[in-house]
């Protein structure tokens, strides 16, 4: 390996959470608390290049969260900086903050901008006022728009907006209205979320803001899928779209390929290939108590089994137009790997393309978790 | 021992109505066993049958006991399965014996089981000892118990004992009672011998022990003897009585219970109800009774997982050792793959077998719905005994199908006899008699297809008298009947483990509810599952389980991989342990459906 992505979780949400958000965040963070993080996450940093050698490369940063936002441009160039002493930013490094779009004042974005971030991306969920309030947003469909045009005068010419479907009470000509009203943005990437609520999350249970049903949740997708297509997007993976292959998320896709990652931060996952992932504890003070110290203590590391590495190579390359070689799902199938295959193509649920690898369709990513199962079934001889 | 100080005896009693804590209070009393080696239910060893309060298997232990009249007696306790399903090894234990304690529950009342065991005992020429148990009991009724006994055995009350077994009131009166009211077994001792198997245990180093009764004559070790009805010939190694552990001994004269070991490799060589002869000085006629027990009902038994196959063979075979009636063969399904198809003697002994092999062998396994054997006389006038509905000929083949017939008494209270009489008219009973045992309660008595009383015939019967009916049954006769295959089709492939043999009348409704539950038991999957009864290849009902529209994870980022990955894992694992057929995926519970219909 040459180069590696740094993501960065940031714990921090403004003053409430998302209803629908179970990532790993803390409301209303004092300036004391941000400082106390920033320090440990750069001795987490040093630490780390013990794995992850200073020849090393680094080809993408990720600032996720929670609401990266949240911190000042001098703080992303603190940590930008602390990178860049312990090892060589490649050129033309991707560098990604996610941003809420009330926190993009013109001068924030400059100051992001000069602290080395040269990719946005916008939590805008929606254009319709309706269904932000629904979502628990405490932007505008107003401030999104104002957030893109302050993003694009400070300079930046990669942005991605992220928008959610299948939401309580949403409509496809809604979620066509906020795919359009994007494009016209001029923005270069797009992320459409099927809105799911996880038992954790604190929306869970409650009527009103219980989800589309699913032939709304199929129907909005695929008329997504039709418009952004007929615009001549890539629809790169599952819940991702580009207007070309360099505006693909690189650190996005570098998890997808599993390739090295380094994640920093509360809950922040890290990945060497071939086979170890560990990660940090998912609580603000014990990161901040142990943050910097051996990351592969407490059992919060595993090391796959062959087994396992091939499943994963599976699960994340059937989310990717890329697909998969037959081979590795041959692996699992034996001798059932041609019939399951024709099966599904005879479903239009996915096939084999030009390249010999087997890809899902936009209807066959609608069911990627069954299909998944299928296609990693445990061999069972059968009588 | 003189046989007029020797006494043979059994215990008769509803399941839970005390047998074996009554039991247990005798080995204590007499000695036999010491209180430091107590422990509840000494006699049933298997940990199922301490749990169920069943027995499964005979046993006899020796007890010494120095009566009222000072002299010292040999009471042999012959305790006997007591379930309907094991009647043939009931009598045959009860053909060694000269008398019975009858135990019945002072709140219960007599039961179903009680009458079954008490007509057969009955039927020896046993002498009975009424023992009413329980009388510690606030729910207990006494005096009614004591006037419904007295009834049915026409007897004064004042024969009738009264015992807690639990807290060991009135347990020298039993054993008086014994040595008072049971007469010494009757034999020559210069006779040629003959000893009655009442039933056999398996020992791994010694091969099949079987425990007997000596009629006539003396069995001493180092004696050659043959078995009557299989013919094997045996030099005994071994005689001995039984106390918690075996105790050899010099012989076993006339009137005796006790064990031999004679290296008798197989169980199925020292059968129930065989006789023991000597060649020497050989017996000319065996003793009445003997039959070849034959199973009555029959299930194919799957390992879940196909690589378990050879550990299911092993696991069966191993149970045989110990379990002689219980008989199987392979069977290969095309929706379960290798398995065996096994005869049980009912659902009890089914259900036992079952819980067996997963227990004591841990073999996971998957058991198709129980069935009958059906004799099919086919136009060719051949006659097949069939006991794979699967495997029925074509209609145009089959001249006629016959099917096993019991008696069937069921003991109620009044009270809920419209509903028991309608259970049993849906189940295609033919009503034959109906008697008052007292003011309260009735016996009804049905002719009624075996096959009706499989599918939960025990569960409605519990359910619709609050649990107050009980039955028994013997087996009648094979009879025609108007039988049908009903076959389920998935996708248009017909699943061989879900067929099944019907009456005519019944076979739509049947097979509209099975393939309902099969829509509700089967999930929704890639592709659209289409399930189908038929009889006789036409198409009866169809159901259309709908394929998946959605499922998918839209989120999977670096932190999400390891959580993805895990759930995958889960689903693999549930995955696994469906069968699929062609490109459908069958849970195991699908297979079980038949079991499941309201």
């Amino acid at each position: 390996m040459t180069s590696f992505g740094i993501y960065i979780h940031v714990p921090f949400c403004r003053d409430r959470k998302c209803p629908y958000c179970d990532f790993y965040s803390v409301a209303s963070p004092g300036p004391g608390l941000v400082e106390r993080y920033l320090d440990v996450l750069e001795a987490e940093l040093a630490r780390s290049v013990e794995r992850y050698p200073e020849n090393l490369g680094v080809g993408s940063i990720y600032f996720g969260g929670g609401t990266p936002s949240l911190l000042e441009p001098e703080q992303v160039w603190r940590v930008y900086c602390r990178i860049k002493s312990l090892w060589q930013i490649l050129p033309g490094a991707e560098v990604t903050l996610e941003c809420n779009p009330e926190d993009l004042l013109l001068r924030r974005a400059a100051g992001y901008f000069s602290a080395g971030v040269n990719r946005l991306s916008l939590g805008c969920q929606s254009f319709d006022e309706r269904q932000l309030e629904l979502l628990g947003r405490s932007h505008s469909a107003a401030d999104c728009r104002a957030a893109v045009g302050n993003a694009c005068e400070a300079g930046f010419g990669r942005l991605s907006l992220d928008l959610i479907f299948g939401g309580p009470q949403s409509t496809e000509g809604a979620l066509l209205e906020a795919v359009g009203t994007a494009l016209d943005l001029g923005v270069s990437h797009l992320s459409l979320y099927g809105y799911h609520l996880e038992r954790t999350a604190p929306a869970y249970g409650r009527a009103e803001l219980a989800p589309a049903g699913e032939e709304l949740y199929r129907s909005q997708y695929l008329a997504a899928c039709r418009k952004l297509e007929d615009s001549g997007w890539r629809h790169y993976e599952i819940s991702n779209w580009a207007a070309s292959p360099d505006e693909y998320c690189r650190h996005n896709l570098a998890y997808w390929l599993r390739r090295p990652c380094l994640g920093c931060g509360p809950a922040a996952h890290s990945f060497l290939p071939p086979d170890l992932r560990f990660w940090n504890p998912e609580d603000l003070e014990e990161y901040l108590k142990g943050g910097g110290g051996d990351k592969l203590s407490d059992g919060r590391s595993e090391r796959l089994d062959s087994e396992q590495v091939l499943c994963e190579e599976i699960m994340l390359g059937l989310r990717l137009e890329s697909g998969v070689e037959p081979a590795a799902i041959g692996a699992f199938l034996g001798g059932e790997l041609e019939t399951t295959l024709q099966a599904l193509r005879e479903e239009g649920l996915g096939a084999v393309s030009g390249a010999g690898r087997f890809v899902l369709s936009e209807r066959g990513w609608l069911i990627y978790d069954e299909v998944l199962g299928r296609l990693t079934r445990k061999e069972r001889p059968s009588g | 021992m003189e046989m007029e100080h020797i006494r043979n005896f059994c215990i008769i009693a509803h399941i839970d109505h005390g047998k074996s804590t009554l039991a247990d209070r005798l080995l204590e009393t007499t000695g036999t066993v010491d209180s430091r080696q107590m422990r509840e239910q000494v006699l049933d060893s298997m940990d199922l049958e301490r749990e169920r309060g069943i027995t499964i298997k005979a046993h006899a232990i020796r007890m010494d006991y120095t009566a009222a009249d000072g002299c010292k007696y040999q009471l042999n306790l012959i305790d006997t399965p007591g379930h309907v399903d094991f009647n043939y090894e009931v009598s045959r234990s009860l053909a060694a014996c000269e008398g019975a304690v009858l135990v019945v529950d002072a709140s219960q009342g007599v039961q179903a089981q009680t009458l079954g065991n008490l007509l057969l005992a009955m039927e020896h020429d046993l002498a009975i000892i009424p023992v009413i148990n329980k009388i510690d009991l606030a729910a207990s009724r006494v005096e009614d118990t004591a006037a419904e006994l007295a009834d049915l055995l026409s007897i004064e009350r004042g024969e009738i004992l009264r015992v807690s077994a639990k807290f060991s009131r009135g347990i020298a009166q039993v054993l008086d009672a014994i040595v008072a009211r049971v007469p010494p077994p009757v034999g020559s001792e210069h006779a040629p011998l003959r000893a009655l198997i009442f039933d056999s245990t398996f020992d791994t180093y010694r091969g099949a022990v079987p425990l007997v009764r000596v009629k006539d004559g003396c069995l001493e070790k180092g004696m050659k003897i043959r078995l009557f009805a299989t013919g094997g010939v045996y030099e005994v190694l071994e005689v001995g009585m039984l106390r918690l552990r075996p105790v050899p001994l010099d012989r076993l004269g006339p009137g005796e219970v006790g064990y031999l070991a004679a290296s008798i490799k197989k169980l199925r060589n020292a059968r129930v109800g065989d006789t023991v002869i000597d060649t020497a000085n050989p017996a000319a006629a065996p003793l009445p009774g003997y039959r070849e027990v034959k199973p009555m009902v029959f299930a194919a038994v799957f390992p879940v997982d196909n690589e378990e196959y050879e550990d299911l063979k092993e696991a069966l075979e191993r149970l045989q050792l110990n379990d002689a009636s219980l008989t199987y063969e392979p069977e290969t399904s095309q929706a379960l793959g290798f398995g065996f198809r096994c005869g049980f003697l009912g659902l009890l002994h089914m259900e036992i077998v079952q819980e067996r092999l997963s227990r004591e062998h841990d073999v996971r396994i998957l058991a198709t719905v129980p069935n009958v054997r059906y004799r099919i006389f086919l136009t060719s006038s051949q006659m097949l005994e069939l006991s794979n509905p699967a495997a029925l000929p074509d209609r145009s083949r089959i001249e006629r199908i016959e099917e096993p017939l019991v008696r069937l008494r069921i003991y109620v209270p009044s009270e809920y006899l419209g509903s028991i009489m309608e259970l049993c008219k849906e189940r295609r009973g033919s009503y034959r008699e109906m008697k008052y045992l007292d003011q309260h309660k009735l016996e009804l008595i049905y002719d009624m297809p075996l096959g009706e009383i499989l599918f939960d015939f025990y569960d409605r019967l519990k359910t619709l008298s609050r649990g107050y009916a009980s039955y028994d049954y013997d087996l009648l006769d094979y009879r025609a009947a108007d039988l049908v295959r009903l076959d389920i089709l998935i996708n248009g492939e017909p699943v061989d483990a879900l067929s099944a043999v019907i009456h005519r009348d019944k076979a739509r409704a049947w097979g509209k509810r099975l393939i309902e539950k099969l829509k509700e038991l089967i999930p929704r999957q890639l592709f659209e599952v289409v399930v189908q009864a038929a009889i006789g290849g036409q198409v009866i009902a169809r159901e259309v389980v709908r394929p998946l529209r959605k499922n998918v994870t839209a989120k999977c980022y670096g932190g999400d991989i390891t959580r993805k990955r895990k759930l995958l894992e889960r689903q693999r694992e549930g995955k696994r342990r469906m069968k699929q057929l062609g490109r459908v995926e069958i849970p195991q519970e699908a297979f079980l459906a038949v079991l499941k219909l309201d």
